[in-house]
């Protein structure tokens, strides 16, 4: 792999934790195309059937989705307290889908979306053969941006992440030092993130600090939510 | 380092597998039918052929899918990977 040089303040890799997003898996039958439609309808959303790839990210600004933030209320069934008003999701939110498996997906919301996107996803299949799982907490999400962000994860991560075989879009289930990651390439500068469980997240965030010190890696804080 | 190509992700390193054994073994489709004997063939017994078989492999730090992958126990070479009940 090609060196571009050591990083300058400007164009340095830096690793930055994305926390408390939420985290929903949705399984169905990708030959249901009933289900896809109905995914469509209330999110707005194309599943990617294509493997190892993601959905352009999209607002979630649905009629489904409004209508389901409406008035705050306590959730029957699971009895979550997802409507509440500091747990709405912004107007701005944003959904991103990526492929795991070819009846499965894990959608990435803001914080706080969960119950809502569980809601109206389930309200949408029903009574198809689906299953709508919220995963968040379970999971967090790292951040690796920079042009030696390739070179960190080199260090541990045997598939090809150059532009060509993976380009922004793409993504894949992996190991990165041994640990299952779902990574996923979002721009060209390049940025990446890595999907980890989050008793994964504190060795994986280890590990990446210490492949990254032959590359200038700085951490970065968490834009507060 | 051996290279598995799974049915939806492509070729992987063998790292992200796991084995699972011979492939095609039906269940009876009457157990009540059949003898201790013939009940534990199915349960335990499976052949670990020398040359070219069909066995289960599963991309368990993948797409978590089982699939079957033809292959050559001398030699490691891949023939074949194929989804699940679907004959190449």
């Amino acid at each position: 792999m090609d060196d571009p040089g050591p990083s300058t303040a400007d164009r340095g890799t830096t690793l930055v934790e994305r926390p408390f997003l939420t985290h929903v898996d949705l399984r169905l039958d990708p030959d249901d195309r009933g289900a896809l439609a109905a995914v469509r309808t209330a999110l707005g959303l194309r599943l990617p059937l294509e493997p190892n790839t993601t959905a352009s990210p999209r607002p979630l600004t649905s009629p489904a989705v409004i209508a389901a933030n409406g008035p705050p209320r306590i959730e029957d069934g699971a009895g979550i307290q997802t409507s509440h008003p500091d747990l709405r999701p912004p107007a701005a939110s944003v959904l991103h889908a990526f492929w795991l498996g070819p009846d499965e997906w894990l959608l990435l919301a803001e914080p706080g979306a969960g119950g809502m996107l569980v809601r109206v996803l389930r309200a949408a299949l029903h009574p198809r053969a689906a299953a709508v799982t919220d995963l968040s907490a379970g999971a967090t999400v790292l951040r690796l941006r920079g042009p030696e962000a390739r070179a960190v994860l080199a260090h541990g991560c045997a598939l090809d992440l150059g532009p060509a075989a993976f380009p922004p879009g793409a993504c894949a289930q992996t190991l990165l030092a041994r640990a299952q990651v779902l990574v996923a390439a979002i721009d060209a500068r390049p940025t990446f993130d890595l999907i980890v469980r989050r008793s994964f997240a504190p060795y994986a965030a280890a590990w990446l600090r210490d492949a990254g010190s032959a590359h200038g890696l700085r951490l970065a804080r968490p834009r507060a939510a | 380092m051996l290279q598995i190509p799974c049915p939806w992700c492509g070729p992987r390193e063998d790292a992200e597998f796991d084995f699972g054994g011979e492939a095609d073994i039906q269940r009876p489709a009457d157990p009540d039918a059949l003898d201790d004997a013939a009940w534990a063939d199915y349960l335990f017994m499976r052949v670990n052929r020398r040359g070219v078989q069909r066995e289960q492999w599963v991309h368990t730090a993948g797409c978590r899918r089982w699939f079957v992958v033809e292959r050559d126990t001398v030699t490691n070479e891949i023939l074949q990977a194929s989804t699940m009940g679907r004959r190449p």
